[in-house]
Parts: structure tokens; C-alpha cells; sequence
């Protein structure tokens, strides 16, 4: 069965469509990369899965139950059991790298020893420990990635949807968090579906590539079927 | 999935709000004898009587006062707009135009107090709706070094004054009782000649009486048409200026006497207070105090004391006036006096 | 109910409450006879004076708020964004005047020019020509208002976002950085505060006409306090409110512009304040000097005149127990607008109320409080709700009328800096809409909540047209209070009230403020 599935999507702002008759499965444990431009939906479908917008026209099922059609919002985000590595991280100023990974589990009423349990493997994991009682302004642009991702993986998601997360780090930074994603996904076998225009951070990380143009599936395969596609567009000059 | 928490709490939240605050500022203060009293008479000189009264019997007086007529919409249309089901027990006007006005729209309810036994006739409601007290007269306040002592309104008209002479706005408070009054007087067509020939004569238009004493104190004007209080508190402040009781002379229309006037409110919450209240007021012992304060009031019983300077009722020369005539007038000689103000 | 539907109710609630008790006056207004009837509105405009007065008031308005817009922006910037030194006194000192009802500070003024006053034994009559006449009105009430362009843009260059600076550092210099950049991110704010002067300038009586200047809300005054007519009072108020209404209309179009173009602030940055160098005191000087010659002055006069033997120890008596009901009425009123202009600002912020959510406070702001008042009276004047009219609750129900906009405007201002990912990321760690709020949203957006605080403190605490109408007999604010004395009080005694006035709400305000301002540091 399908974790994530949008069926048939269709979602217009203004006079723009955003998306148009998309179609996306992800099983569970799979690794799938959104692959494209900017402006071609990528975002817009991250953001209907996660619940904060409702499709025009079409269906969003979380694990089988709609979750979302035609206008209507049917299940909320915090009842999706979905985490969300956001472009700009989001992280709570106010908080501490500990009070930011804290929130959630107290928002889903998780006992105090284990929520402190659970902190600290966390921060043990992306190697942030020490910093817990820091606040995000006082850390690095890579620092701040890990936490964001720590922030996500604590609730122990069914599915995470990261939004090009990576696309400000150095390439060796870049690098790492990459091999970080693949290990954490190793350990917890969340679902990923990964935004990105890089199509090397595509092929790294996803086993299966949608490549979409226009709010649309332009073609969709492991990574090396997109790559050969690619290769055989007559606009295609960059490298894979 | 589970649905999560809505924001009703933010709603309960906000009834809960209202209600601690009605409980906490809607509670009245402990069992105590109370009586509401609106008061039109400046705060300077009626809240000590009011004080005075609140020691004397006991009675709480709550009070709302007035402000100088152009500066706020006033305790009037408080009342007015409260007539349905009125929050006061008493008014103190400050002049009996205004406490016609209410007897005319059935604000008020009669009351013959025995504290208004020796008060002249003229200054009482026949039907016993208001009595005055504490009379104020409408004075000429001067400069000492205006080159000339004015004896009559009609100065106003005088080329030596041109520009140097102010008056309140007659569409406010007792200036405009006493238009009525030169209307009721002169007709029509003599009173508007006359206000045409003050602005032909430049006379600067203040906000209330208040103003023009002090344009006349500060030397920026000759003379002004004020109410005596105004006169005599600017003298005591030890400004350069004199009172003259215009208009004394035979053929001259006499001086504008204007009292207090107190009346019960009908319907008012505590009507038995209100009358100790009102009969307090119209004692011979309150005018005393008003005759002795800084507004110099003019009792209106005789054999009250006063000092040597407060001009005694029986020495002047009144302007034969109707109240409740005047009261009615004032209607029909406003439009005019809107148009003549520049409102 | 959901986020939305609650956050509706809510609002709806606090327009009943607010619009109810207007619809009753404009009710009224059509029909005076007891039938329908536009003859208060025809009336309004048969004589041709009243286009005059319109114009006059127009006049005044615009120009007080163009002269507050230009003095208030070069103050902002150098409070907020150099090194001047007493940045912080010097605030609190300009927001001084803004604890006063303007007509005080007219007051002060004309204690000073007058002939024995200090300036008028320099400057003699043209001193008092010049106040008692529309350009005095001008100044009397930049003086008066410029402290809230100043709270406004202030807080706006506090909360730019660096980076923008930045970016521009890299290509160009400070004064081209900041005409192009500086001044354009904290436009909506100064334009925003700019509109609320006018509409303060259009609604007022008390400074114009103790300075003599004949402008339209007098008319609506006039109606009341001469003829005692309602209909028509309501009806004078009318053309005022479209005017507003059509100044918010033309700001919208401007602010929907660039609201759009600010970004928000990122996490662990910082403002760049400008050096001054050794041109600190050139710029120190005429700071001081303005603030002297707008405020400091006047405030002298009334110093000077108070300083008469027991002019203080009468005020106090005098004054009662209004200084404490004051600050208790102004701060429970300052919680009321904060708790539904936030809900409300949030509202508007995250699309769930429209345009109706800022329009109508707006309406409400520049109706005259008289208006209000009288349309309480009728609302809640009954046997029924008497424990509500007689209690000091029709007093906070009017000031949260009047002032919402004040907590809208300024909380929705505060939430645009922050990201919708915020809330959003707090949703998918599943926290509830209210955990998203109170935990999230709130905190982030608490220095804007307290400024908004802060200000409808000031302007319940200065209320005097609604309160003099609706306050329950005995229990006045000290501002009735103060104008009731007016009337023959000594001008020593009147002096020192005002004193004490100032004192009493500098002394709170400018704890919270200090607080406030350590806080961002």
C-alpha cells in the first residue's frame, strides 16, 4: 500500500496551476526525489501532503484515508504523523536546539524521561549534543540543518518531506548531510520524499526520480532512466 | 488520525474575561445611602458643597460634572439620552434656560422644596420643576488700562472698541441665554441688528466665558460680556481687571441675572435623597458658601451674608425676563446664532 | 469549531459590541421625525459653510500629517539606526506628549505665549497670533501626534531585516543604502501611522478650538453640546468617516503593495547602527532642541505656573482617586484591545477575516467619542443591562470600540515578520492550534504585542470624548477630571493637575518601555 498518494491533483493561484492532474505514489521506506525547476510544483505538492494547503480538484491520502479533496482539508497536519524539513528551516528562535526537538514530543504528550531519552539520541545522532542548550541563532548555516532534521526525525515520522533543504551548504557540507539523510533513513526507514533542482542531490539520495515540468509528470524512474531522458533533451547541458 | 484541539478555548477564554470583569467593576461600593447628582455648575465651586452635604447627612454623592460647553457634548445629552431610564437623581444647571429645556422634554418631576421659601417668584419654576439659587449675573469684565470704562452692552457696537472686545460663543452655554433674553427684550429684528454690529465692530468669538475673561485679563482685549464668576475669580487671581454691572441706567434694559437651578430628575434611583440633596442646595447656608467662594454668586434669599463686594439683589437693576419665554426662544434664535458664530 | 470559525465569532462578537451602538446613532440619524428622512445629511451642507470647515479640517489634517511623516521618519532613523547618544531617554521623551489630550499642550503653549508667559514677554502679540491660528493648530498637534509616527516607525526599522542592507553594502554607500532601502522597508509602517494622524487631526475638537480654529468636527460637537440634536450630531460625523475611510482605502492599495516585499527576519541577526562619529552632537543638538521647542516648552509653562504654594497638594485632593482609576481603567482597556485585536490581526494575517477586520476599527477610531458614547448610552441603558451601565464596564466596552485598531494593526504588523514556516513546522510536530499560538506565534511576536499594548494604554489613559459621556457618576478618569476643573480652576491648580497627569502615566509607561527596550538588547 501507498504511504503518500495524491491522486489526480489539480491546484491554481490566481491564474497560475501550480499542478495539473498530478499523480505521485510513495510506498513505505521508499526514497523519492521531486525533481525541476523553479516554478514547476515541486513545493506545492510537498505542501498539499503536508495538509497546509487543500488540491482543487483531485485527492490526498495519508496511508491509505483521504486526507484531503476538492477544497477540503480532512485530516490537519499534526494528525498526518508527517515530519518537515522546511527551505528556510524554520527553526523557533526562542527555543533551545533542545526546547526546539522538545516541542513536539510534548505536543503528543510524551512522557517527560522519555522525551529526554529520545532527545539525546537524537542530538547524539546529528552530532549536536553538546549544543543543546544553544539557541539556532548561535549556530552554524550546517548546524542549524542537523537540527532542523533532528527536529523532524524525533517525532519518528512515518514519512519525511524535505524541501530543498540542502541547496544553501558548501558542496562538502552538502555532502555530508547527504550521507547524514541516508544513514537516518538506514536507521528509521521513514519514507522520504526529497525536493530538490539538483539533479545530483536527486540521484544521490532518491531510489525513484519524478521529474516534473509545469505542474505536471514530465517522467518519472531510478535515477539513471532520468539521466539517460535527460541526456536525450535537446536543451540538456548540464551534467548528471 | 485524531482531529486535533479547536480555538473554542480562546472563546471560553474571552467569556470567562467578561465575566471576572463584570463581576470585579460591575460590584457597587458597600450599602451606603447614595444619591447621583449631574452637575452643570463648574467643579471648582459645587463639589465642596457637595462634600459638605456628603459629611453633613451622610449620603454618598455621586457626581458627574460638566466641562466649559464647547470643549465636550456636556452632562445635557447625557441626561437627555439617559431619559428612558435615567441613572440621575438630580441636575445642578448652572443657569434655568437649560432646566426648562429638560421640564419642556419631561425629564423632570416636581418638587416644592420648603428651602425654597423666600426665593422670589421669578426664579422659580410655578409648577415647582426647578428653583434657582446662587445667581450669577452677566457682567462686563475690563481691562484696567482699556482708555475707556464701557457702562452698557451697546459698546460692543462703539467704534473706539473695534477689535478689542471678545464674547463666548452665544451658540453655548449662558451666552446664549442671554442672546435669547435680548430677543425676548428687543424683538428679533433689534437683537440680530445688534450681534450683526459687534462682528461689523470685529469682536473676537471665544470658546466659553472663561476665554474671553482671559483675553480681557491679558490685556488682548477691553471688555467682554461674561458671567460675574468669571469677573470675580479673575480679580481674585490678581489680574488687572474690573466689574461693571452694565446696562443700570433708566432706559436701559438692566442686568441679566442668572441662578443656579436645581430639579429632580424623574424616575431617578433615589428620589429621597435627591430631594435632601435639592433642599440642601437651595438653603440659605449653601448660598453663603457661594457668596464667599471665588464665583461670588449672588444669594437670592435675603438676610443671607456675603461679603461687601457681591453686588446685593436689591441694588440692581434686572432685566425683566421670563425664564420659560426665554426658554422657548432660544429655539428659534439659534439657527441665527449658528450661522452668525460661523458654525 | 475550527481556527477559523472561532477566530470569526470572535471578531463578530467584538463587532456587535463595537458597531451595534453606531448603527443605533445612524439609525437615529435617518430618523429624526420618527420616519425616514436625509434632512440631517441635507441640512449638513445647505449653508456652504460647512464645505469651508471641511476644507479647513482637510487642510489641518493633511498638513499635520505631513509634518509629523517627515519630522517623525528623521527622528525614527536616528533613534533606531545611529549611535545618537540617550537614544533611549530621548524616546521616552518625544512619546511624552502623547499622555496628554492635545488640548492640554495647547494649554501649555499659550501659557507660554502669553503676555507674562515666558516666550510672550520676548515675542509679545505676534507669539499668541501666531498659536491662534491654523499654523499654531498644526504645531500644537504635530506635538501632540508625532510620538505615534515615531512608535510606529521605530518599531519598523527595529524589525527590518538586515539582510536586504547587506546585500545593498556590497555596491553602495550608507546615505544611497539608506533612501533606497532603509526608508522604502519602513514605508507601510510611516504611512500607516501617518493615516492614523489624520484621522486623529480630522476628529478633533478640543485643540482646535481652544485655538480658535474652525474646523468640521466642531460641527458634529456643535449639534450636540448647542442644539442638543443627536440626528444631526451623527450626521456631521458622517463625511468625516468616508474621508477615512477613503484615505485607508488609498493606503491599502499602497501597503498590499509593499507589505508583500518584506521578507522575514532571519534567526541570529542583527541591525547595523549607523556611526555618527564626531558628528554625535550636531545631530544630539537640534534633537534636543526640537523636542524642546515642541514639548519641553510647553511643559515648562505649565511647570512654572504650577509652582504655587499647595498648587499639588490641591491637585492631589482634587485629583482622588482618579489617578489610580485611570492607570487601572487604561490598562484593563489596553488588555481588551491586545487580547481581540490580536485574535483579530491574526486573522488577518493568515487570510480567515477580510479587509472588514481593519476597516471597521479604522471607522471606529476616527468616530468621535461623543458619537459613541451617546450610541452606548442608547445600547446598554436599560433596565436589563444596568449592572453593566452603571459599572465602569460601558467605559472599557467603548475604549475597545474606539481603539481596536491599535491592536489589530500593530499584532498584524508583528505577525508579518514572522514566517508562516513557523506555525507550520509546529504542525507537523503536532502541536494544536492552540499550542501553535501560545507557544509559538506569541512568543515571536510578543515585542510587537506589547508595543501594541503599550499604545492603547496611552490612548485609553488620554481618552477624554468617550469618557466624559459614559463614565459612572463618581467615577471619572483623571482627564474628565482635569477638564471639568478647567472651568474657573486656577491656573496653578489646572497646571499642576497636569503635572501629576503626566507623571502618573510617564512614570508606568516609561518602566515598561525601559523593560521593553533592555529586553531587545
Amino acid at each position: 500500500m501507498s504511504l503518500l498518494n495524491l491522486k489526480d491533483i489539480t491546484k491554481i493561484y490566481g491564474a497560475r496551476k501550480a499542478l495539473d492532474g498530478f499523480s505521485l505514489k510513495v510506498m513505505e521506506g521508499e526514497r523519492v526525489a521531486l525533481l525541476g525547476p523553479s516554478g514547476c510544483g515541486k513545493t506545492t505538492a510537498l505542501r498539499l501532503l503536508a495538509g497546509f494547503e487543500a488540491p482543487d480538484r483531485g485527492q490526498v491520502e495519508i496511508a491509505g484515508v483521504p486526507a484531503a479533496a476538492e477544497g477540503r482539508i480532512l485530516v490537519l497536519p499534526e494528525a498526518r504523523l508527517l515530519g518537515m524539513v522546511f527551505q528556510d528551516l524554520a527553526l523557533w528562535p526562542h527555543f533551545t536546539v533542545r526546547g526546539n526537538l522538545e516541542f513536539g514530543l510534548k505536543a503528543k504528550g510524551v512522557p517527560a524521561k522519555e522525551r529526554k531519552a529520545r532527545i539525546r539520541e537524537m542530538l547524539e545522532r546529528v552530532e549536536l549534543l553538546e549544543y543543546a542548550a544553544a539557541k539556532p541563532a548561535a549556530l552554524s548555516g550546517g548546524q542549524q540543518q542537523r537540527v532542523a532534521l533532528a527536529r523532524a526525525l524525533v517525532m519518528r515520522p512515518r514519512a519525511l518531506l524535505m524541501d530543498e533543504p540542502l541547496s544553501s551548504l558548501d558542496v562538502d557540507l552538502n555532502r555530508r548531510l547527504r550521507e547524514e539523510i541516508l544513514r537516518l533513513h538506514q536507521e528509521f526507514q521513514f519514507a522520504l520524499l526529497y525536493v530538490t533542482h539538483d539533479r545530483g542531490e536527486a540521484s544521490a539520495l532518491a531510489e525513484r526520480v519524478v521529474l516534473m515540468k509545469l505542474g505536471q509528470v514530465e517522467m518519472e524512474g531510478t535515477p539513471d532512466q532520468v539521466r539517460a531522458y535527460l541526456e536525450g533533451q535537446s536543451d540538456y547541458r548540464g551534467h548528471w | 488520525m485524531k482531529r486535533s484541539e479547536s480555538l473554542s478555548f480562546p472563546l471560553c477564554l474571552t467569556f470567562l474575561l467578561f465575566e471576572v470583569l463584570f463581576l470585579a467593576l460591575g460590584c457597587t461600593s458597600p450599602k451606603k445611602p447614595e444619591v447621583v447628582a449631574y452637575v452643570s455648575e463648574d467643579q471648582v465651586f459645587s463639589e465642596p458643597i457637595l462634600k459638605d452635604f456628603e459629611k453633613e447627612t451622610g449620603i454618598v454623592v455621586r457626581a458627574v460634572f460638566d466641562t466649559e460647553e464647547a470643549k465636550s457634548t456636556g452632562v445635557m445629552n447625557r441626561l437627555l439620552a439617559e431619559k428612558e431610564n435615567p441613572q440621575a437623581d438630580l441636575y445642578w444647571a448652572n443657569e434655568p434656560i437649560r432646566a426648562e429645556f429638560l421640564k419642556q422634554r419631561g425629564i423632570s418631576e416636581p418638587y416644592a422644596s420648603p428651602s425654597a421659601e423666600g426665593i422670589p417668584a421669578a426664579f422659580k419654576d410655578p409648577d415647582h420643576n426647578w428653583t434657582g439659587f446662587s445667581a450669577r449675573a452677566r457682567v462686563l469684565i475690563v481691562n484696567n488700562k482699556a482708555s475707556r470704562k464701557p457702562a452698557s452692552v451697546e459698546a460692543y457696537l462703539d467704534p473706539a472698541f473695534k477689535g478689542r472686545t471678545a464674547i463666548a460663543n452665544p451658540l453655548f452655554g449662558t451666552t446664549t441665554a442671554y442672546a435669547a433674553a435680548l430677543f425676548s427684550l428687543w424683538g428679533e429684528d433689534r437683537m440680530k441688528a445688534f450681534f450683526d454690529g459687534m462682528k461689523r465692530n470685529g469682536v473676537k468669538i471665544t470658546g466659553s466665558n472663561g476665554e474671553s475673561a482671559d483675553l480681557v485679563a491679558g490685556g488682548e482685549c477691553d471688555f467682554a460680556l461674561v458671567d460675574s464668576d468669571d469677573a470675580f475669580n479673575r480679580s481674585k487671581q490678581g489680574k488687572a481687571v474690573i466689574m461693571i454691572v452694565p446696562d443700570q441706567g433708566r432706559r436701559e434694559p438692566g442686568v441679566l441675572l442668572l441662578p443656579n437651578a436645581a430639579l429632580i430628575i424623574k424616575g431617578g434611583p433615589h428620589p429621597e435623597n435627591a430631594r435632601k440633596l435639592m433642599d440642601y442646595l437651595l438653603s440659605k447656608e449653601t448660598e453663603r458658601k457661594l457668596a464667599f467662594a471665588d464665583c461670588a454668586q449672588i444669594p437670592l434669599h435675603s438676610g443671607v451674608e456675603m461679603p461687601s463686594y457681591v453686588p446685593r439683589i436689591d441694588a440692581l437693576k434686572l432685566m425683566p425676563v421670563d425664564i420659560a419665554g426665554v426658554a422657548r426662544k432660544m429655539e428659534a434664535v439659534q439657527p441665527y446664532l449658528k450661522s452668525w458664530s460661523g458654525y | 469549531m475550527g481556527k477559523q470559525g472561532a477566530l470569526r465569532v470572535v471578531f463578530a462578537l467584538w463587532t456587535l459590541n463595537a458597531l451595534l451602538p453606531v448603527l443605533a446613532m445612524i439609525e437615529r440619524s435617518l430618523t429624526p421625525g420618527g420616519h425616514l428622512s436625509f434632512s440631517a445629511y441635507g441640512r449638513l451642507f445647505f449653508w456652504g459653510r460647512e464645505w469651508n470647515l471641511l476644507e479647513s479640517s482637510l487642510g489641518l489634517a493633511l498638513a499635520t500629517a505631513v509634518v509629523t511623516g517627515i519630522l517623525g521618519l528623521a527622528l525614527s532613523l536616528l533613534l533606531a539606526r545611529t549611535d545618537i547618544p540617550g537614544r533611549g531617554i530621548l524616546s521616552v521623551l518625544f512619546v511624552l506628549p502623547l499622555l496628554l489630550p492635545p488640548t492640554i499642550l495647547a494649554y501649555g503653549w499659550s501659557a507660554l505665549l502669553e503676555r507674562d508667559g515666558l516666550l510672550g514677554k520676548i515675542w509679545g502679540p505676534s507669539g499668541t497670533a501666531f498659536l491662534f491660528s491654523s499654523r499654531g493648530g498644526v504645531l500644537v498637534l504635530a506635538a501632540s501626534f508625532l510620538p505615534l509616527i515615531l512608535l510606529f516607525t521605530m518599531t519598523s526599522l527595529l524589525s527590518a531585516n538586515p539582510r536586504l542592507e547587506e546585500a545593498a553594502r556590497l555596491s553602495a554607500k550608507a546615505p544611497r543604502i539608506l533612501f533606497a532601502i532603509t526608508i522604502p522597508q519602513s514605508a507601510p509602517a510611516l504611512l500607516t501611522g501617518c493615516l492614523l494622524v489624520f484621522c486623529l487631526v480630522l476628529g478633533e475638537t478640543g485643540a482646535p478650538t481652544f485655538l480658535r480654529v474652525n474646523v468640521f468636527a466642531v460641527e458634529s460637537l456643535a449639534q450636540f453640546s448647542a442644539f442638543y440634536d443627536f440626528s444631526s450630531a451623527t450626521a456631521a460625523a458622517m463625511p468625516l468617516l468616508l474621508i477615512t475611510l477613503l484615505a485607508f482605502w488609498g493606503l491599502h492599495r499602497l501597503r498590499a503593495h509593499r507589505a508583500a516585499a518584506l521578507q522575514p527576519v532571519p534567526t541570529g541577526t542583527g541591525l547595523r547602527r549607523i556611526r555618527l562619529g564626531q558628528l554625535r552632537p550636531w545631530f544630539f543638538l537640534p534633537v534636543i532642541l526640537l523636542w524642546t521647542a515642541l514639548a519641553g516648552l510647553p511643559l515648562l509653562a505649565l511647570l512654572i505656573r504650577s509652582l504655587e504654594p499647595a498648587a499639588f497638594a490641591e491637585a492631589l485632593t482634587r485629583g482622588g482617586a482618579s489617578f489610580g482609576r485611570s492607570l487601572l481603567y487604561a490598562g484593563l482597556g489596553a488588555t481588551l484591545v491586545l487580547f481581540f485585536g490580536f485574535l483579530a490581526g491574526y486573522g488577518r494575517a493568515d487570510g480567515t477575516l477580510g479587509y472588514g477586520a481593519e476597516a471597521i476599527p479604522l471607522f471606529l477610531f476616527a468616530l468621535p467619542g461623543s458619537v459613541l458614547g451617546i450610541g452606548l448610552i442608547s445600547l446598554w441603558n436599560r433596565p436589563a443591562t444596568g449592572s453593566i451601565y452603571g459599572s465602569p464596564m460601558i467605559l472599557l466596552l467603548g475604549l475597545l470600540a474606539q481603539y481596536m485598531v491599535l491592536g489589530v494593526w500593530v499584532t498584524r504588523s508583528a505577525l508579518t515578520f514572522i514566517p508562516r514556516s513557523m506555525e507550520e513546522a509546529a504542525a507537523m510536530a503536532g502541536a494544536s492550534s492552540i499550542s501553535r499560538l501560545t507557544r509559538i506565534t506569541i512568543p515571536l511576536a510578543s515585542k510587537g504585542l506589547v508595543a501594541s499594548w503599550l499604545l492603547a494604554f496611552l490612548f485609553c489613559l488620554r481618552d477624554t470624548g468617550l469618557a466624559m459621556v459614559v463614565y459612572p457618576p463618581g467615577r471619572e478618569t483623571l482627564p474628565v477630571r482635569l477638564f471639568t476643573l478647567m472651568a474657573n480652576g486656577k491656573p496653578a491648580l489646572i497646571s499642576a493637575l497636569c503635572i501629576l497627569i503626566l507623571l502618573s502615566a510617564a512614570v508606568p509607561f516609561g518602566a515598561l518601555a525601559l523593560l521593553f527596550a533592555k529586553s531587545r538588547s
